[in-house]
């Protein structure tokens, strides 16, 4: 289980989602550093709250979350990504894994899906 | 079905609609009978049809387990029309998803506005709502549903291995109807809840139709 508060950069267009994100990560225990509505705003946003954790949706209009966690991980190789998506194509987990995501959830979100994404993500750079 | 294979059936329609035999023969570079022409644009038609029921199949499918997982609103009654129609009618509020690789429609969610209050409320209990956020919120409900359903149903959409991609919603207010022009294909599926009713458009070749559903023209 994670014992450490997490600072969480929410990216996602739908503000639906982002709030319900939000609900759930302060639910964990878990601190939202800072939102963005595209792949564009992401970068910037990254670099601006230095976060531990980013959920990233990938449909979105401009630079979608593929795009933008390939750019995340070549400026940030140890950004710690999980797609938190509806796309629910083996070939997308595939295409988001190869992006470099660490992680990948299916939305609608729910609280025990994301608790149990986030312990496995980072579960090995907090052991050490 | 592949947009080439689309593509190609709907030329060989248009062949056929203009006095057919003539425009086949010089778009393809030599010469094919009229009875065979006809032949592939019905079996291209059969096909399209077949391809409109299992998009419309797993839509329903969808719909259903969203709308019971995440607002406890059953469906009580799906009606689903693949063939004949001839028009689309839009109501107060619609969600409009283009689906690409082989896919190739848009697909709309299209709600009556008491509807999308049902699940405007449903869907954002336990969310702070400002009452300056209260329009903003319904929107981002009835693009978010759209999104998880229609990118739920790409599992069913990419079997073959394919990867499709989703546009993001692109909402639409205006109540009107549209006519079926020349090369389109209208599906649509009514849900029935307890709670009101709405539904779910299907229009191809996506390419025809913008994403606020203004007709484009011919291929």
């Amino acid at each position: 289980m994670t014992t450490h508060p997490l600072n969480v950069l929410i990216v996602d267009d739908s503000m639906l989602a982002t709030e319900v994100l939000r609900n759930a990560l302060v639910e964990l225990g878990h601190k939202v550093v800072g939102t963005a509505k595209n792949g564009i705003d992401a970068l910037t946003a990254y670099r601006r709250t230095n976060p531990d954790l980013v959920t990233m949706d990938i449909t979105m209009p401009g630079m979608d979350g593929l795009a933008a966690t390939r750019h995340l991980r070549k400026d940030f190789p140890d950004a710690r990504i999980v797609m938190v998506t509806s796309h629910a194509q083996k070939g997308m987990v595939m295409e988001a894994l190869k992006a470099g995501a660490k992680g990948y959830i299916l939305k609608p979100i729910k609280t025990d899906k994301l608790r149990e994404i986030i312990a496995q993500v980072t579960e090995p750079a907090l052991a050490h | 079905m592949s947009e080439d294979v689309l593509e190609r059936g709907l030329n060989a329609a248009v062949a056929v609609a203009r006095g057919g035999y003539g425009v086949a023969e010089r778009r393809n570079g030599h010469a094919m009978p009229a009875a065979a022409v006809r032949s592939r644009v019905d079996d291209d038609r059969a096909r399209r049809i077949g391809w409109f029921k299992s998009v419309a199949a797993s839509l329903a499918a969808k719909t259903r387990d969203y709308l019971s997982g995440e607002t406890g609103i059953g469906v009580t009654e799906v009606h689903a029309a693949t063939e004949h129609v001839e028009h689309l009618k839009l109501r107060d509020i619609t969600a409009v998803i283009g689906v690409g690789g082989n896919v190739g429609v848009l697909v709309a969610f299209s709600f009556p506005i008491g509807m999308a209050d049902v699940l405007y409320r449903q869907m954002t209990s336990g969310i702070e709502v400002r009452p300056d956020q209260v329009d903003d919120f319904r929107e981002a409900t009835i693009s978010e549903l759209a999104n998880v359903i229609v990118g739920h149903c790409t599992a069913d959409f990419a079997a073959d291995g394919t990867t499709v991609a989703i546009s993001p919603p692109v909402l639409v207010y205006d109540a009107k109807r549209i006519h079926r022009m020349n090369n389109a294909m209208f599906g649509t599926i009514q849900v029935l809840t307890p709670q009101g009713e709405f539904d779910i458009h299907m229009i191809g070749p996506r390419g025809l139709f913008d994403g606020e559903m203004n007709y484009r023209g011919d291929l």
